[in-house]
């Protein structure tokens, strides 16, 4: 209790010094759009995985994404109101730009205990290169980020979960993100993804590739379609038999320091190393749900 | 932080004789879980062998209430040791359909 007022007293003092633009500006209010300069992508994440943008300078970004159960197939149906009964997974994050070229987050994962749960993450972005006329014509960035599981450890010796040794409740993933904007109309991704987990299954890789693509299309100046997709390379009979590939259509809502996602995908888990991997669903079983992400940006002052 | 490339070992599961699914699983699960468990409560449905063996780890997860899930048979008391054993082997020997 000492420690909840503690924190409610820091926050009461650290409050004014936060600079919330809706303050500033009426939330309907569509004059941003003419001001802000043409992205590759609005977010930086396109559905599940990261997109070639950071944020700008001195900017926080408090993100939240959630992913509900399947819509249909055996664990679907109206008995559990098409998943929404369900939590597949729910992310908490801050993010921070600390140049308009280098970003850092901080987050926190439920996770989908298959295999893991109560997950901690963190991450580096840089900005190589953005797309601008007579300079480059494409925009590249690279990224790696690395995920912490504190879950109570199997006792299950068979089971992933055992994590003999403190390092084998790490994973890492490293990215390259290619992109290449046609106008404001088009934007198209391709994102290489190396995630390594530190333990796996008996028949699993412990490093597993993957080349990740994405496509926004904007639908109107607030409105965006946006897909992605991550196809594993291996040639591993266990991967082939039980995981399945990552794949996500969603519909982008901008709005001045807002960013409203709502999409489909058939993994259930947040973070690279979750849904590359570990996707058990198959979209043709039914087995895709109903997220959606809410982002805010602030500065201090 | 240290990047390592382990796996889950092969293991003899202790030494135990081979668990029947049908003479063992099949009725700690019907007798205990499908109380609840035969219509979907919670997302989880256990009437057949594929879902019980695409779901052991969760269900062994709250026979023990481990990792953060909830004990189960909800509202306990949790299943004796001999019984959540046996699941556990049954899963070390492959989740076999015997």
């Amino acid at each position: 209790m000492k420690h909840f007022y503690l924190l409610a007293l820091t926050f009461t003092f650290l409050a004014p010094g936060l600079s919330f633009s809706q303050d500033d500006f009426d939330f309907d209010d569509e004059s941003f759009l003419e001001m802000e300069e043409i992205k590759t992508f609005n977010s930086t994440r396109i559905i599940s995985g990261h997109s070639v943008e950071t944020l700008p300078e001195k900017t926080f970004e408090m993100r939240i994404e959630h992913r509900f159960g399947d819509i249909a197939g055996d664990m679907g149906g109206h008995q559990t109101l098409f998943g929404f009964d369900n939590v597949s997974d729910m992310r908490i994050a801050l993010e921070y730009g600390i140049t308009d070229k280098l970003m850092i987050g901080f987050g926190r994962c439920k996770g989908t205990s298959a295999p893991y749960s109560s997950l901690l993450d963190g991450f580096l972005k840089y900005r190589v290169m953005t797309q601008k006329e007579g300079e480059s014509p494409i925009s590249i960035s690279v990224g790696a980020g690395s995920t912490f599981t504190y879950r109570e450890a199997s006792t299950n010796m068979s089971d992933v979960a055992y994590f003999p040794k403190l390092s084998h409740r790490f994973c890492y993933y490293t990215q390259l993100n290619v992109a290449y904007r046609f106008r404001d109309i088009v934007s198209l991704s391709l994102m290489p993804t190396l995630v390594h987990r530190n333990y796996v299954g008996q028949n699993d890789v412990n490093e597993l590739f993957s080349v990740g693509a994405a496509m926004r299309l904007k639908l109107s100046k607030k409105f965006f379609l946006l897909m992605e997709y991550y196809p594993s390379i291996h040639n591993k009979e266990v991967r082939q038999e039980n995981f399945f590939n990552s794949l996500g259509v969603a519909l982008e809502w901008k709005t001045f320091g807002h960013n409203f996602t709502i999409n489909f995908t058939n993994s259930k888990g947040l973070g690279e190393t979750q849904f590359i991997p570990y996707t058990y669903e198959n979209w043709f079983l039914g087995q895709f749900r109903l997220g959606f992400c809410v982002s805010r940006q602030f500065s201090w002052s | 932080m240290s990047c390592t490339k382990d796996k889950v070992e092969a293991s003899n599961c202790g030494g135990a004789e081979e668990v029947s699914f049908a003479a063992t699983i099949w009725p700690i699960i019907e007798q205990n879980c499908n109380g609840c468990h035969n219509s979907g409560a919670g997302g989880y449905t256990f009437d057949e062998y594929d879902r019980i063996e695409n779901n052991a780890s969760v269900i062994l997860d709250a026979m023990r209430a481990d990792g953060g899930i909830q004990l189960m048979p909800i509202g306990g008391p949790a299943l004796n040791d001999s019984l959540i054993n046996a699941f556990e082997v049954w899963m070390c020997q492959g989740k076999l359909n015997n």
